[in-house]
């Protein structure tokens, strides 16, 4: 095999093909989530959002307690008041 | 005027000592392909050849600043992968892998070179891979392995007649 024979096969011999190491090495970095990631989960959060607040506002037990709560405290504190009075 | 690649390459750097992923991802883009191609020639089995270019990768996000400036950024990186590959094989003496068609070698020529690749010491392998299968000059593949143009002119004029008369054999 002579010098040019050699190069002929060097120069036939291909780039290998290369994975993409980037999936790899991301995890890895120790940096918290990257910018996609942040953008992806306040694009999910506003359509969660967008879609309760777009919801009809139909019978909601919880606010009812709550209203029902601010207002026997109300009274609480008038019918304490007006023993106070007395 | 256009930069040239390795002036991009250390203002990329510059911004991975920043902590920069997106500069260290398209540092990532621009060199994996080398920097496997290297490992995988070097330490002769896909798996390492991908877990060291990636920790070579990792180790510059980590220690970019320990980046002198004496060298390209290429260099760097392949001195990186260099250390390590010669680390693992250290380590466990080469397994070198089964070659198979379409596990990294390409065609026949690659899947013959890499058999003849496979029966050099690592110092001679790794010269020739940097300057005749990974295209590095000569300059910048003394860079790397730290030696002087003339020592490695020498080095691979030794190295090719091995290879020379490894792949002589095999034909015979």
């Amino acid at each position: 095999m002579n010098d040019r024979e050699l190069d002929a096969l060097l120069n036939a011999a291909m780039r290998v093909d290369s994975p993409n190491l980037w999936k790899r090495i991301r995890p890895q970095l120790d940096c918290g989530p990257s910018w996609v990631e942040i953008r992806w989960a306040c694009a999910i959060g506003l359509l969660v959002l967008a879609v309760w607040a777009s919801l009809p506002s139909v019978h909601r037990p919880g606010e009812e307690n709550f209203e029902s709560v601010a207002l026997k405290s109300r009274m609480r504190k008038e019918a304490l008041a007006a023993t106070m009075k007395y | 005027m256009p930069r040239s690649p390795d002036e991009d390459d250390r203002r990329l750097l510059e911004r991975v000592i920043r902590q920069d992923e997106r500069a260290l991802r398209t540092l990532v883009q621009r060199h994996q392909r080398l920097l496997f191609g290297f490992c995988f020639r070097v330490v002769g089995t896909r798996e390492d050849a991908e877990e060291i270019a990636s920790e070579a990768f990792i180790r510059l996000w980590r220690k970019a600043d320990a980046y002198r400036g004496d060298c390209s950024v290429k260099s760097f990186l392949c001195r990186i992968a260099l250390n390590e590959c010669r680390d693992r094989l250290r380590r466990h003496r080469p397994t070198m892998g089964r070659l198979e068609e379409g596990e990294g070698a390409i065609n026949q020529e690659e899947l013959i070179v890499l058999c003849a690749l496979r029966q050099l010491e690592e110092s001679d392998r790794t010269a020739i891979v940097l300057h005749h299968l990974d295209g590095l000059s000569i300059g910048e593949a003394a860079e790397i392995l730290e030696t002087n143009v003339g020592a490695l002119k020498m080095k691979l004029v030794r190295a090719r007649s091995k290879l020379k008369a490894i792949l002589e054999d095999c034909h015979e």
